[in-house]
């Protein structure tokens, strides 16, 4: 019986270790979700320089950051066996192309919360506004799950699914609007 | 490689986040300052007005007011029977003057608690945006009349479309209240065309071809 605690994966599924995770993904979510609603928006948000405007500076951090994404999905599946490659540097890719999709996203979604603000009236951007809280929750769920031992086989892949899906949508409302409806301007 | 744990990627995040809060609150008066006219008729006294040119341009600043990043408002323009509709949308702001005879666009700017728009022929207006509501002076021409424009909600507010009928360029804008009153302008060409104002949202008729009125979010892009 001794040995079962040095067993590297339990038989049993134990949710404890991601009680934490989840917890604090949801007050971020509800947090970014509160903030944009009591705070007045400004109207203006520093942000990267070098785009016609806040919209496009948005569109394209956030279609660098999909276009990440989508390494991430595939190093992802590398690492866990489903696709059938031999690289070492998969797990490094993945590190580091998910740390770059974070911080192209930040710029985002600050302008996002801090000038606009999240808004219900319609529906395209009710949809972005919930995706987008929604977003930062699963991801520091994701990230604080990580470190932690003795998680369900399917947690990883479900948080990282869910933030991959909700950027997509985040992408789908936003970046492919404005491509659509603006135009494919920097 | 060890020390770059999760956290630190979460860590960075916020570290960015605070940087951008900073540099927004500490920057964010300068782009306040493009609106230092007041509007005329405005309720400033003389005094007040000599005291606000007085202070230096930080103090200033320091009391920008706050500018609605998105908002339409739609009211009566007093004395002279027309409708003024009024959005916002993230510092641009589209304005649309009309009595069913002559109408104005206009487009311009929104910042500290103000718009300033204008359009062709001197069309201009000036309004403040507090309390829910838009509250200024419209120029047509020489002359000028004042408006209260409170916000309104879709289907309320300011519609356009614009459209290619059997060759001919069509223009088309409506206002619609609260209270049900609506006014309208299509112009085919550069004439006034006899189209009925169609229900808020649905398509109005020109020439036996259905045409499009889009809403502000539709449209401010390209206005």
């Amino acid at each position: 019986m001794s040995d079962t605690q040095a067993a590297p994966i339990p038989q049993r599924q134990n949710l404890a270790p991601l009680l934490v995770p989840l917890a604090v993904g949801a007050l971020i979510a509800v947090g970014l979700g509160v903030y944009g609603r009591v705070h007045t928006p400004t109207g203006y948000a520093v942000g990267p320089a070098g785009f016609s405007g806040p919209l496009a500076m948005k569109t394209w951090l956030t279609t660098g950051a999909f276009a990440l994404a989508l390494v991430q999905v595939f190093s992802a599946l590398v690492m866990w066996g489903r696709i059938k490659l031999d690289a070492p540097w998969i797990a490094t890719l993945h590190r580091w192309s998910g740390r770059a999709a974070f911080l192209l996203t930040v710029p985002v979604a600050f302008h996002c919360l801090y000038a606009l603000g999240a808004q219900f009236d319609v529906p395209r951007v009710m949809v972005h506004s919930l995706l987008g809280c929604f977003f930062y929750g699963v991801f520091v769920a994701k990230m604080l799950a990580l470190p932690k031992r003795g998680l369900p086989g399917w947690a990883l892949p479900v948080l990282g699914g869910l933030t991959f899906t909700v950027l997509t949508g985040l992408w789908l409302t936003s970046a492919l609007w404005f491509f659509t409806t603006i135009g494919i301007t920097l | 490689m060890k020390g770059l744990g999760p956290v630190s990627t979460l860590v960075a995040g916020a570290a960015i986040t605070a940087v951008l809060g900073v540099l927004s609150v500490t920057t964010s008066p300068p782009t306040q300052t493009v609106n230092a006219r007041y509007p005329q008729g405005s309720p400033e006294s003389p005094a007040a007005r000599a005291t606000s040119e007085a202070t230096p341009a930080p103090q200033a600043s320091r009391t920008a007011r706050p500018t609605p990043a998105k908002a339409d408002y739609a009211g009566r323009v007093t004395g002279n029977g027309g409708l003024i509709a009024i959005s916002v949308r993230d510092g641009k702001a589209v304005g649309y003057f009309c009595d069913g005879r002559t109408e104005a666009w206009l487009k311009g700017r929104a910042a500290d608690g103000k718009v300033t728009l204008s359009g062709h022929g001197n069309a201009s207006i000036v309004a403040r945006l507090a309390g829910g509501k838009a509250t200024g002076s419209l120029e047509l021409g020489k002359k000028e009349w004042d408006f209260t424009a409170p916000t309104v909600k879709k289907p309320s507010g300011l519609y356009r479309a614009t459209a290619v009928v059997r060759g001919a360029r069509v223009r088309a804008g409506w206002i619609y209240l609260d209270d049900g009153t609506r006014v309208g302008l299509t112009l085919v060409g550069d004439r006034v065309a006899d189209v009925a104002i169609p229900e808020p949202g649905a398509n109005a008729v020109v020439d036996g071809v259905e045409i499009d009125p889009q809403d502000v979010d539709e449209f401010i892009g390209g206005f």
